[in-house]
């Protein structure tokens, strides 16, 4: 018998003696135990929840708000290095030459190596898209692929994302039910690394005092479009 | 400082004894015991049926629980299918070792933990120094434990046993520097010192909140970031987990995460869910390029076969600590074990043994607040009665089963007990003062320490029932 | 059903029960044949002598169409661990389950089953509410202070930290006076803060603990059985 077959038998004679008569409980249904839903204004609840959470949320109202928003932000970091993913919000508003007419020091993908780690460490903004919001609990959601790099929305100490409303889901377990198996598909596999941000990074090791920052961006700046395009 | 936080033992009178008299410690204790039981009413308060949402978290993982083996094979299954690799671990011993063989097989010099108390249990960090392979603690929290050469003393809040002062000592003399004693400019060392560890390190080791059988998929929740760090720097992930954290299905997920946090802390959502299935996939910039999975029974499968199966249950959010009374004034490092609280005096006893820690299941005055306050609702109260019934079977004590005996043997006689009703009045009376006696023979004795101990009544209720009638 | 604790140390309780029960028209019985529901011995992990215990209960109570008992402890035991004692025992496990289903705390049976919140008392003076740890358990969180508020004449003053156990916890109040005496005295200045003239609690082991700590203390506060309480007119 293999080291894996002795683990499993005795895992299996465990359970065979630990479980009840009566046999043991099926998996449960849940039903609608737990839905929280966003209520009448999703988009409010996000931003209200967003706020709770540490973050900041900006409605860009108009076509030019976005860049305004973000030359607004990163004005008043005093942000050097900006840093931005591909694709989405970011390909659609043409970010990268707008920054770069601001006379900004930008690196996109396109001008990243394989092997360019530093610049993520280095930068002082990382902007990135989204690939759903969560009114329910304020939350970003972000998956891994080619054109969203992880580190995008970890390294650097402030984060900013582009998002359309119609992105927002009312619940968590919306989110859930995306990658869950349908009647028509056997199932969406998630991505890599599926990644829940909801506000900025946070400790409370010394005295329970709050302090933001210590390894993930301290700070969340989410700008919310009109628009109802799909996800980025 | 107590130096009590240094090294395991056993004493937990002493150690208990000791945490009682110290003022700093017990103001930090109510601090945080305070804020986070007040998060966690708020927090279940907030969902309209959290009640419900718990039962229905308890039935999944009752479910998983009593198809472990299943869910075990399928978890394996769905993790080799991403390319990813799956390793069991019978033993502490044997998670360590594979743990190093794996560091050691992909020439890692430099690990980074984020928090995990599987690999706290299984005493990780000390055979990977041995082994070459320097390791550094990535929580904020438990890089204080480290440097400080401590163990953590509370779930979700390691370092709570140190003060402000405490910590800026710690770190100064590990940095070799004068560092102020401000919260945040010390977190922002910590930022600074641990991106240099994260910018170097080739191995990121991570337990698992959970583990999805039907995907291949580890969870990790953190507040601070350092799982997402300790996940996307190293090109190697390895993650060890208790096989009790699987849960069936991805949708099963959102159940434990809702609940998760606001468990432990109130808030909706922690931070960072970091919800990784398998290894970097073609054309991704970045996240491991290599994923192990160490699957440790190290104990659990005895458990499994006992009444104490509902202990495995538990996902670690630390919510009985912060509820529970005694918890809140003994602190986490009298209880001597790597979990501490209502769950570590199950957990210490039944992994450790019970003839090591005969006081455990008894320090408890089985007031139900951990349960009350547990996302899955563990019935921790009656796990420790329930070891208290395996302590008379393995170390009987003959004297105290000799006095409960007899006590039971005359409360199932009306008569006897109308007798020893009688009995200790007369005995007690010249002992009474307006009705208290502030000095008790025998074992009474403890309680009078404290308090006085009421005189029995000149007339029993069953004797002025006779008036009544 | 009276405790073996009130019984022998707090009749007063059990007479202000009776009182009470009859004052809203309820005919009250009090079999001889009862003495302790074997909580202790429960607790402290000798199940054996528990069930013998328990056999006696049920037995004594096997006709009585509605068990009330002041104590929520008492009723805890009846109620959520007969069952489970007699799981594996075919004769008894239905009859405790029988008289788990007819079992109820006090203010449960008030509140719950006679819908009365008003039973006429009547306290002059200020009283705050300790709540016994059992009551979690029953999950009775609110009748207590429920029917407290319709007292008259009382002032109620809530109790910072009401819900959290007194240190009692029977074997170990005496096995760790250290831990249970943090807790008893923690307790005590809670209830020194709120000036009240009484403090009432549902449970003969709080009231001994508390009433222990506070004598000791030569405290002015009363320890108040709720049935003494709403005995009272």
């Amino acid at each position: 018998m293999t080291a894996r077959e002795a683990f499993l038998e005795r895992v299996k004679s465990a359970v065979a003696e630990g479980n009840r008569a009566g046999g043991a409980p099926p998996l449960p249904e849940r039903g609608r135990v737990g839905y929280q839903g966003a209520g009448a204004d999703p988009v409010e609840r996000f931003c209200q929840e967003l706020i709770a959470a540490g973050g900041k949320a900006y409605l860009a109202s108009d076509a030019d708000a976005p860049l305004r928003l973000v030359q607004e932000i990163l004005q008043s970091l005093n942000a050097r290095r900006i840093l931005l993913t591909r694709g989405g919000l970011i390909d659609q508003l043409g970010l990268a030459g707008m920054l770069r007419r601001l006379g900004l020091e930008v690196k996109t993908l396109d001008d990243l190596g394989a092997d360019s780690r530093e610049e993520f460490f280095q930068a002082d903004v990382g902007i990135t898209n989204v690939h759903r919001l969560i009114a329910e609990t304020g939350t970003v959601v972000l998956t891994s692929r080619p054109n969203e790099p992880r580190s995008a929305s970890l390294l650097p100490p402030v984060h900013i994302c582009l998002a359309e409303r119609s992105q927002i889901l009312p619940d968590l377990f919306d989110l859930f039910d995306l990658f869950a198996p349908t009647a028509s598909a056997s199932k969406t596999l998630p991505p890599s690394c599926l990644t829940l941000i909801t506000g900025p990074s946070k400790t409370g090791d010394i005295e329970l005092k709050l302090v933001t920052g210590v390894h993930g961006p301290g700070e969340v700046h989410v700008i919310l479009l009109a628009g109802s395009a799909g996800e980025g | 400082m107590s130096n009590y936080a240094q090294h395991e033992h056993h004493d937990f009178l002493g150690a208990s004894a000791q945490a009682l008299a110290d003022p700093t410690l017990q103001q930090a204790l109510v601090r945080l015991t305070d804020t986070l039981l007040a998060g966690n009413r708020k927090g279940y308060a907030a969902l309209a049926d959290s009640s419900e949402l718990r039962d229905h978290a308890k039935r999944i993982k009752e479910h998983t629980l009593a198809h472990l083996d299943q869910y075990l094979v399928q978890l394996e299954a769905s993790v080799q299918r991403l390319g990813g690799k799956v390793h069991w671990a019978a033993t502490a011993d044997e998670a360590r070792k594979i743990v190093v063989e794996i560091a050691q097989k992909a020439n890692c010099k430099h690990a980074v933990k984020s928090k995990s108390m599987t690999s706290e249990e299984i005493h990780l960090n000390p055979a990977l120094e041995a082994a070459g392979v320097e390791v550094t603690e990535t929580d904020f929290g438990e890089f204080i434990i480290q440097v400080a050469g401590e163990r953590p003393s509370h779930l979700v809040a390691p370092a709570v046993h140190h003060t402000r002062e405490s910590v800026a000592r710690v770190l100064s003399k590990h940095l070799g520097q004068q560092l102020a004693d401000d919260p945040k400019s010390l977190a922002m060392t910590g930022r600074r010192v641990l991106r240099e560890k994260f910018r170097q390190a080739d191995l990121g080791i991570t337990g698992a909140n959970f583990a999805i059988a039907e995907t291949g998929t580890v969870v990790l929740v953190t507040n601070e970031g350092n799982g997402r760090l300790t996940t996307t720097c190293p090109r190697v992930h390895v993650a060890i987990m208790g096989i009790e954290k699987v849960i069936p299905r991805f949708t099963d997920l959102p159940v434990f995460l809702k609940l998760l946090a606001r468990g432990a802390t109130g808030q909706t959502l922690s931070v960072y869910t970091t919800i990784i299935t398998g290894p970097r996939q073609a054309g991704e910039y970045d996240g491991a390029e290599e994923f192990h999975l160490v699957l440790l029974d190290n104990g659990r499968s005895k458990v499994l076969a006992t009444p104490f199966r509902e202990s495995l249950q538990c996902i670690r959010c630390g919510a009985c600590l912060n509820a529970c009374p005694v918890y809140r004034r003994i602190g986490g490092h009298a209880y001597g074990g790597v979990y501490s609280g209502p769950i570590g005096s199950i957990l210490t006893p039944l992994y450790d043994s019970v003839e090591e820690n005969p006081h455990l299941p008894h320090a408890s005055s089985l007031c139900g607040a951990c349960q009350s306050a547990c996302p899955v609702k563990i019935n921790i109260p009656h796990m420790l009665i329930g070891l208290r019934e395996l302590q008379h079977e393995r170390e009987p004590n003959r004297w105290e089963r000799w006095a409960y005996g007899l006590w039971s043997a005359v409360l199932q006689r009306p008569w006897a007990y109308r007798w020893a009703l009688w009995a200790a009045r007369v005995f007690l009376k010249r002992r009474a003062t307006n009705g208290w006696i502030a000095q008790m023979p025998g074992p009474g004795a403890e309680w009078t320490k404290i308090r006085d101990f009421p005189a029995p009544a000149a007339q029993s209720f069953r004797d002025r029932w006779k008036e009544l009638e | 059903m009276i405790t073996c604790l009130a019984d022998g140390f707090f009749p007063d309780v059990g007479v202000a029960t009776v009182k009470l029960l009859r004052r809203l028209g309820v005919t009250v019985e009090f079999p001889q044949s009862q003495t302790c529901c074997g909580q202790p011995h429960f607790n402290s992990g000798y199940h054996d002598d528990a069930r013998a215990l328990a056999r006696n209960t049920i037995t004594t109570f096997a006709k009585a169409p509605l068990v009330v008992t002041p104590s929520g402890s008492c009723a805890a035991m009846v109620r959520l661990e007969y069952p489970e004692l007699f799981h594996a025992d075919p004769v008894w496990h239905p009859r405790a389950v029988d008289l788990a289903r007819r079992t109820h705390e006090l203010s449960d049976f008030l509140v719950n089953v006679l819908k009365v919140e008003d039973v006429g008392a009547r306290f002059e003076g200020k009283a705050t509410y300790h709540m016994a740890c059992h009551l979690r358990g029953l999950g009775l969180l609110t009748e207590p202070i429920r029917l407290m508020r319709k007292v008259r004449g009382l002032h109620f003053v809530p109790l910072e930290r009401y819900d959290e156990c007194c240190g009692f916890g029977g074997s170990f109040a005496v096995r760790y006076p250290g831990i249970s005496g943090a807790m008893v005295r923690d307790k005590a200045a809670f209830i020194e803060k709120t000036a009240v003239d009484a403090v009432v609690a549902t449970d003969a082991g709080c009231l001994m603990n508390i009433g222990g700590c506070l004598n000791r203390q030569a405290s002015k506060v009363r320890i108040l059985h709720l049935a003494e309480l709403l005995a009272q007119t």
